[in-house]
């Protein structure tokens, strides 16, 4: 089910959807489609273990619409812009393998950032996404949260600093993952 | 490490001369008006629907309070907008260097658990920044006092005492504060450049009613973790001698803005003595800047 995500500063007309589902059958069918560039099937494709909470998403979002308003992308469409966009270094491929679709993901993420209306993406997603469609909240998605694995992909291990609270910590991580992502690419 | 990121650019002298007279002209127009028009905002704020709202504008940037994503999250966005007396090519390199200069530092200080905003967006083409809106809920406006601010109104709640009163505490425990923060932020190897008691804030987010239930009477003026802000003039550095000229700068800036302080400044050293290992060596190298003033090299 992709739901509308409102963005605070997004340019007039276009619109961000957002669905994920957990325990896809699938995999790999979705790789696949990813790796063949299928033009119909062109969705952000993410796994959902590898983002922290809805606000990482839509950074992750907002920087790939600003860049692409910017005219300034660095891979082959908005799309695949959006998985770029999570990553704190340059190399596109390192991104997705480790915050895209794999045919080892459980639970996916699926981004469609368009100016048309959502229902054919929804159709071709009900169609072959084999998974329980879930709502896009904050609470589904930290189900499928898994945190060492982000703390490895944005190389921020786990310090023995004097004792924070885990809401806190969690904070702190979320807010490092912004820095690092709105500093990729400065030089 | 010990170098300076944030040095300072010569700017070369304008080749066309015809392109600063119209530029003279235009500024001479504007000066007239007494409404100040700030410049467009950068994309992708031009065409926001959310909440804008100019809070502040120094020499370099303009400040404005803004949603970052949802409404749920304040931000501030930091614009530096292109400077028409610049050739374009270079006001570009300037602007990008110093947007990420600044993000960079605040993402560091961050990470080593030194308070300052979170950065939470930035473009440096554009010229923005978006950091971390520090909120307080006995602020204004939903925003945290700056020190400055705080010290004002602790002033004139507490105007019946005098300097020498027992009830200073709360001051001399903020000077303390002060202190250990700065030495927590020279301990990460970053200098501030432009330390003042308004670009230190307040942070605190104890409930009012919460706080009433302890005591209702209580300046709560001076209360909140100690925050710094603006990091336009910040630069990377360990050296004893740049620390120093760091803290001889908001020593001479609090003294000129809160001259009935003075003698409390101690308190500030005091706090930063213990904070770090190098802390000695600083505060030995201040007393000779004190001595000397700011520059080293008695040279421009």
């Amino acid at each position: 089910m992709l739901s509308k995500v409102p963005i605070a500063h997004l340019p007039t007309g276009l619109s961000v959807y957002v669905a994920l589902y957990f325990d896809v059958k699938n995999p790999d069918f979705i790789c696949e489609q990813l790796i063949n560039a299928n033009s119909v099937f062109e969705f952000a494709l993410i796994d959902a273990k590898s983002i922290l909470s809805p606000m990482h998403l839509l950074a992750a979002v907002f920087r790939a619409i600003n860049d692409a308003e910017a005219k300034r992308m660095k891979s082959r469409n908005i799309h695949s812009e959006v998985v770029f966009s999570l990553s704190s270094n340059n190399n596109i491929a390192e991104s997705f393998r480790k915050f895209g679709v794999t045919d080892k993901t459980k639970d996916l993420l699926v981004v469609k950032i368009t100016d048309s209306t959502p229902e054919p993406f929804e159709r071709l997603l009900n169609e072959y996404v084999q998974g329980d469609s879930v709502a896009f909240t904050a609470e589904n998605l930290v189900k499928s949260t898994d945190v060492a694995h982000i703390r490895k992909a944005y190389k921020l291990p786990l310090t023995s600093r004097p004792a924070v609270d885990q809401p806190c910590q969690q904070q702190e991580l979320e807010i490092s993952i912004l820095g690092l992502m709105a500093l990729r690419g400065a030089h | 490490m010990a170098t300076t990121i944030a040095a300072p650019v010569q700017e070369p002298p304008l080749t066309n001369i015809k392109h600063t007279t119209t530029q003279e002209s235009s500024t001479a127009e504007t000066s007239t008006s007494t409404t100040f028009i700030p410049p467009p905002l950068p994309a992708p704020f031009s065409h926001t629907t959310a909440p804008i709202q100019l809070i502040a504008h120094g020499a370099e940037a303009l400040l404005y309070k803004t949603i970052f994503l949802t409404p749920d999250q304040p931000c501030i966005l930091k614009h530096r907008p292109a400077k028409s007396w610049r050739h374009p090519k270079l006001d570009v390199r300037l602007t990008r260097h110093r947007i990420l200069t600044e993000a960079r530092i605040l993402v560091r200080c961050r990470r080593e658990c030194v308070p300052v905003p979170a950065v939470l967006a930035l473009d440096a083409d554009a010229g923005w920044l978006c950091s971390e809106f520090i909120e307080s809920s006995h602020g204004v406006q939903g925003r945290g006092l700056t020190v400055r601010e705080g010290l004002e109104r602790w002033r004139k709640n507490n105007s019946s005492l005098t300097t020498s009163d027992d009830l200073l505490g709360s001051v001399r425990d903020l000077l303390r504060r002060i202190g250990e923060v700065v030495a927590r932020l020279h301990a990460s190897g970053v200098i501030h450049g432009d330390l003042t008691s308004s670009n230190l804030m307040l942070r605190s987010m104890v409930r009012p009613n919460a706080s009433a239930e302890v005591s209702s009477s209580e300046d709560v003026s001076l209360s909140g973790e100690v925050v710094l802000i603006d990091f336009g003039l910040a630069s990377m550095s360990i050296q004893d001698e740049d620390r120093a000229v760091d803290l001889y700068v908001l020593e001479r800036a609090m003294g000129s803005t809160h001259p009935w302080l003075e003698e409390e400044f101690g308190l500030m050293l005091d706090g930063y003595k213990g904070s770090y290992k190098g802390a000695n060596v600083t505060l030995k190298r201040l007393e000779e800047v004190r001595m000397r003033g700011r520059k080293k090299s008695m040279i421009g």
